[in-house]
């Protein structure tokens, strides 16, 4: 995988937290539809073996994953997003010598770092996963997708929101996942009948 | 270690009828012999040996067979040896790693008459040894490694012994500045050609050059994904010999004409078989010999007449064996074997040639008798498409009717082989016939075989696993069968089970694949080009095909019980993939059951792992299709182990921590006589964790284990004796468990007997005996024994310090072994209260303050509050302390000691409630420099209930501090 690396001075970060919007990681079931006209919910896991400092997702809207959803373990995210297109565009790590970011590309050859937020939908994206080692100046980055893991998150922590909406894989590449456990095939009676 | 033991080359082979369950920690454990290397003269013989939980070094003088112990490095120490390297007759490097860092070390051997003065030198020089230089000897080729750069920087020297002992090399000879991107290199002795590996990309790249030459010359440049080039050697300057399968269908042995980068004659092919490896003459000129496998069986072909004679020689000692020759020296007749089968392990011999014997030097799995081990059969089968098949047939000698079909993982590229198999051993012990199939995608048939297994995942696959089933079943006659596997294995045992249910009665799969069209996206890693076309040159590219043999979307079809493991951290059979067909099989109520470890990946990475595993699949198998125990003596003991293995692995181990789970499988052991079973259930009922606290229950576990030799259990019956905690204090009982526990090696035994025989409680009084034992010297081996000791001996010394049965002149005894045990002066100073009070948690974090621990709680730290000396039993706030300072114009390195005791003052109204004491000594700073805190009361929760009484004396003996913690509501009560 390729990404640009840069050891982070204070202005560039400024200038791009400017640009991204915090976006507030919901924590409580939703008994009711909340979404704005053109929204969807953006379902992932943020796994690391550090604390970051913060995700940056390009796209539709530029958002910022802020510290407190990133760190050290797995973080679950679920943010009501405008439904389009996005990316994972900066991961910002920390290292003895201060912060480093690593910018990716929404054009990646190598690997795919695009997702999709449907509309009025819940999108489950993969996990996003970090490994930082070297006192942090060496990081991979990999999307894995853990569909299952993730509807067994949402059935406990948010049965409500999940009974109200549909939920799908809008990670990179496809995946029946989630149409297959909505369906529930017929009961082979053969046996009964006999 | 044994003596090397001498063998005549025709060996009998002892054939027994009588077989018995392996134990399995004797099977899943690392080979005895971890390394073997002879001298350049071949007289010595160098091995690295696990025995008995240390690590050794062991040098054998193969003309007057002595062995002699080099090193010798504890098992649970943090120390261990790496690899050697003779340098020449009488000097090896010795790479290890001490305390997590690699380390390397310059041996020389002294002879003196029949012994040896062995000098250790470390080395601190950066980078390998390429070769010891056999035409100059005592000179080496040494890559310097230049640490000081991120790229790979090696310098290439030639240097002498004194050169690399003091790694300054500004005189030594440096033949070349190194290559960019080397990986490593090599040294052919007789064309005295360089030869460096590097990777650039998927490109395996291959230079050369000789002393003469300035540079590198590029040899080959080969795409590791697209064809097998496993380089043997150079027959000329233009032209390497080669094993590879890029013009042939078998792995073949070919010319390949380096200017051209063009192959030439085929040297070799057989006609079934895959070329595993080949070798060259010493003077590298010819090739000497190849070896492949022969329906699984290791075999060599020799070249010349010497070598041919010299094989059969051998396979005349071993005829039943498969063997291969692991070192020889130029010049030199004399060869290191290792002999080994389907049905045993394998052991290291020396071929003297001259005397025509081979000498055992040791086996890799001494502790398995080769009566239990069941020898593969071959079979040979045609597919239902008429594809010759082979496959491996390992009965038991008391075989319990099951047939367990065990496809293998893969399953593009892997090969089942008459070598030694742990997993099928142990079942084959346990009554079980193992099948393993070679089935179309195996690696060692050819590519147009291999080719085969693409895209024939849950059908062809499939079909030549059945033929060789419907073989078996024709010869042999069984009630049940089984099918189980590992990886591709997993995936196949599961479809087998779906699509022959009437023929198989369960299925285990474990780390595999279960909906195939997830290959292809299961990270965005998989995703990348190469990736896409790896997983489609294995499994194929049409989805609705993949989706119709994918178990994820059939599991209705599971009609017998099933087996699911997996490790959560599995990057190649991804996780997601049984999570998603444990959420579908629990969705459509399909029953499994199922193990997920959660720190496991693609299998184990530990013994413990493999012992867990086979003992679960053995407890499914019997529970499922009802099968009998075996009824061998010892059996028993063997079970109680697998059980207790099961509630190890529920203890905050391999499957996480499930306190009921571990207890339930413990009470399975303790109940078939596990003295570590019945221990840990004793242990609950002392604790009043998951049953009622019961002391007598708890005692009658404790004495049951310590009669079956547990050396803890009966060192905690002399605790509870001695401490009143079966309603008596009775010292006469408590010294005689003692007593036991140190007949049956418990290493602090000897300190309890100590602290009974200062204080003359239960056992004759003798002060300077008790003494001697409490300074005896022990090293510091890293070891958690060694820290357990030390910490044990320091609180019976505390303790001492509160004996009314010590006169004056015993108790400088005491201070004067304290001062030898830290190596320094103590003076008597005056010691003074600074405050006492309660601690409460929560308090603001002050780095200078000592934080107080309670089992159950979080962390507290210390807040002075003086008006109450009321805790609150079971309350989180229950705790409490005192602080004192020093008070004296001593040197800065004169020190004192400041003694604390706790006990409980009303606890003698309980009924089996015994006095808990807790002592504290701790050495301090005799000058004035800071306050000090009486630290933490580390008692068992429930203990709370109880007024404490803190008193804290100084050196001399003066008490400094003494008060009473009244509980709340807390007074002890006789029930």
């Amino acid at each position: 995988m390729y990404l640009r690396k840069w050891a982070a001075a204070l202005a560039a970060l400024l200038l791009l937290s400017a640009c991204a919007t915090k976006v507030e990681n919901i924590k409580q079931d939703i008994q009711t539809n909340q979404l704005e006209l053109g929204q969807g919910y953006l379902m992932m896991t943020i796994e690391t073996n550090a604390d970051l400092h913060r995700i940056v997702i390009g796209g539709e809207k530029t958002i910022e994953v802020s510290q407190e959803d990133v760190r050290k373990g797995s973080n679950h995210i679920l943010v009501a997003l405008p439904a389009g297109d996005y990316y994972f565009e900066r991961v910002t790590t920390n290292t003895l010598a201060g912060k480093v970011y690593y910018d990716f590309d929404d054009e990646d050859e190598e690997q795919d770092w695009r997702f999709s937020v449907a509309p009025n939908g819940i999108s489950y994206v993969g996990s996003f996963r970090v490994r930082n080692s070297n006192w942090g100046f060496y990081s991979s980055f990999t999307l894995i997708n853990q569909s299952s893991q993730a509807l067994e998150y949402l059935e406990e922590n948010f049965p409500a929101l999940l009974s109200n909406h549909n939920v799908s894989y809008q990670g990179p590449g496809e995946d029946a996942f989630f149409d297959v456990v909505k369906s529930i095939p017929q009961r082979d009676n053969t046996e009964v009948q006999q | 270690m044994k003596l090397i033991s001498s063998l005549i080359l025709a060996m009998s082979l002892a054939a027994s009828a009588v077989a018995a369950p392996i134990d399995s920690d004797k099977l899943f454990r690392p080979h005895e012999i971890q390394n073997i290397k002879l001298s350049p003269n071949t007289q010595y013989v160098l091995q690295v040996v696990l025995e008995q939980d240390y690590q050794r070094l062991y040098l054998s003088d193969m003309a007057v067979e002595t062995t002699l112990k080099l090193i010798e490095l504890p098992d649970e120490g943090t120390a261990r040896i790496l690899d050697f390297n003779w340098i020449d007759n009488d000097a090896f490097v010795l790479h290890y790693r001490a305390r997590g860092y690699k380390a390397k070390a310059l041996m020389e051997l002294n002879r003196k008459g029949d012994d040896y003065d062995v000098k250790f030198r470390r080395i601190d020089t950066k980078g390998d040894i390429v070769s010891y230089l056999q035409q100059e000897p005592g000179k080496l080729l040494f890559s310097k490694d230049n640490r000081y750069t991120s790229r790979v920087d090696h310098q290439l020297f030639r240097i002498d012994l004194a050169q690399f002992k003091s790694g300054n090399f500004e005189n030594a000879e440096r033949i070349d500045g190194g290559l960019e991107n080397a990986l490593s290199y090599g040294y052919d002795q007789y064309s005295r050609r360089l030869w460096a590996f590097a990777r650039d990309g998927n490109d395996y790249l291959i230079y050369s050059k000789t002393d003469n030459e300035k540079e590198w010359s590029k040899l080959a440049n080969i795409d590791v994904f697209k064809n097998e080039f496993d380089p043997v050697g150079l027959i000329d300057d233009n032209t390497m010999v080669v094993i590879s399968n890029e013009t042939t269908d078998k792995k073949a042995l070919l010319e390949f004409d380096l200017k051209n980068q063009k192959y030439g004659k085929v040297l070799y092919e057989h006609e079934r078989y895959d070329l595993h490896d080949a070798d060259m003459s010493f003077d590298g000129k010819t090739v000497r010999s190849v070896r492949y496998f022969d329906h699984g069986r290791l075999v060599s072909e020799h070249f010349n007449r010497e070598d041919k004679y010299l094989q059969k020689q051998i396979r005349t000692a071993f005829p039943d064996k498969q063997f291969l020759i692991v070192d020889e020296k130029p010049g030199y007749e004399d060869k290191l074997v290792l002999a080994f089968s389907s049905d045993d392990p394998g052991a290291y011999y020396f071929f003297d040639r001259s005397a025509k014997q081979l000498k055992n030097i040791g086996e890799r799995l001494p502790e398995v008798s080769k009566d239990d081990l069941s020898r593969a059969e071959e079979i040979k089968v045609t597919s239902k498409d008429g594809l010759p098949i082979e496959a491996l047939l390992s009965r038991s000698k008391n075989p319990n009717g099951v047939l367990l079909v065990v496809p293998h993982g893969g399953p593009i590229g892997v090969q089942e082989t008459q070598t030694f198999n742990r997993e099928t051993q142990y079942l084959t012990s346990r009554g079980y016939a193992v099948l393993q199939v070679n089935f179309r995608g195996s690696s060692g048939y050819g590519k147009e075989f291999e080719q085969k297994g693409v895209g024939a995942l849950g059908q062809s696959i499939e079909d030549d696993i059945t033929a060789a089933v419907e073989h078996v079943r024709s010869q042999y006659a069984f009630d049940k069968m089984c099918a189980m596997g590992a990886s591709y294995g997993g995936y196949s045992a599961l479809m087998l089970a779906m699509r022959y249910p009437q023929d198989y009665q369960c299925a285990i799969s474990a780390y595999g694949i279960y909906d195939l069209p997830f290959l292809y996206n299961a990270s965005n890693f998989d995703l990348t080009e190469q990736m896409q076309k790896a997983i489609e040159n294995t499994v194929g590219k049409d989805m609705e095909q993949l989706k119709a043999v994918s178990p994820f979307y059939m599991v209705e079809k599971l009609k017998v019980p099933f087996l699911l493991i997996a490790g959560k951290k599995d990057e190649i059979a991804w996780f997601e993939h049984s999570n998603r067909l444990k959420y579908r099989m629990q969705q459509l109520g399909v029953e499994f059951e199922h193990y997920f470890y959660p720190n496991v990946a693609h299998g184990h990475s530990s013994y413990f792992g493999d012992r867990f595993e086979m003992a679960a699949v053995d407890e499914f198998l019997r529970r499922h299709l009802k099968l009998p125990h075996p009824t061998n003596e010892g059996y028993q003991a063997l079970l109680a182990a697998e059980y207790m293995r099961m509630g190890d692995a529920w203890n905050d181990g391999l499957l996480g921590d499930d306190t009921q789970k571990t207890f339930d499988w413990y009470l399975k052991g303790a109940e078939l006589g596990d003295a570590r079973g019945m221990f840990n259930v004793g242990a609950y009922y002392h604790r009043g964790e998951l049953v009622d606290y019961d002391m007598k229950t708890a005692a009658s576990w404790y004495e049951k284990s310590s009669a079956a030799g547990k050396d803890i259990a009966s060192y905690r019956l002399g605790q509870l004796y001695r401490d009143g905690d079966l309603g008596v204090v009775d010292h006469q009982k408590s010294v005689a468990y003692f007593q036991k526990a140190q007949d049956q090696d418990h290493d602090l035994a000897q300190l309890e007997l100590a602290l009974a025989e200062c204080q003359g409680l239960g056992i004759e009084q003798n002060v300077e005996n008790c003494l001697s034992v409490l300074s005896v010297e022990k090293k510091d081996d890293g070891t958690s024994a060694f820290k357990r000791f030390k910490d044990r001996r320091w609180l019976v010394i505390a303790q001492l310090f509160w004996s009314e049965n010590l006169k004056s002149s015993e108790r400088s005894k005491l201070i004067d072994l304290v001062a030898k045990l830290q190596d320094i002066k103590l003076q008597p100073t005056t010691v003074e209260l600074d405050n006492w009070g309660t601690y409460q948690k929560d308090y603001r974090y002050n780095a200078r303050m000592r934080k107080l621990n309670f089992k159950g709680a979080k962390s507290y730290n210390f807040k002075h509050d003086d008006t109450t000396n009321q805790v609150k039993p079971g309350s989180t706030d229950a705790s409490f302390g005192v602080r004192v300072d020093t008070v004296s114009d001593a040197d800065d390195d004169i020190y004192t000691l400041v003694l604390a005791r706790w006990t409980q003052p009303n606890v003698q109204n309980c009924q089996n409630i015994g006095q808990y004491f807790r002592y504290e000594m701790d050495v301090v700073k005799a000058d004035d420099s800071g306050a000090y805190y009486i630290r933490n009361l580390d008692a068992d929760w429930e203990r709370l209930p109880f007024d404490w009484r803190i008193e804290v004396q100084d050196m001399s003996g003066n008490k400094v501090f003494d008060k009473v913690y009244n509980s709340i509501g807390g007074e002890c009560k006789a029930d």
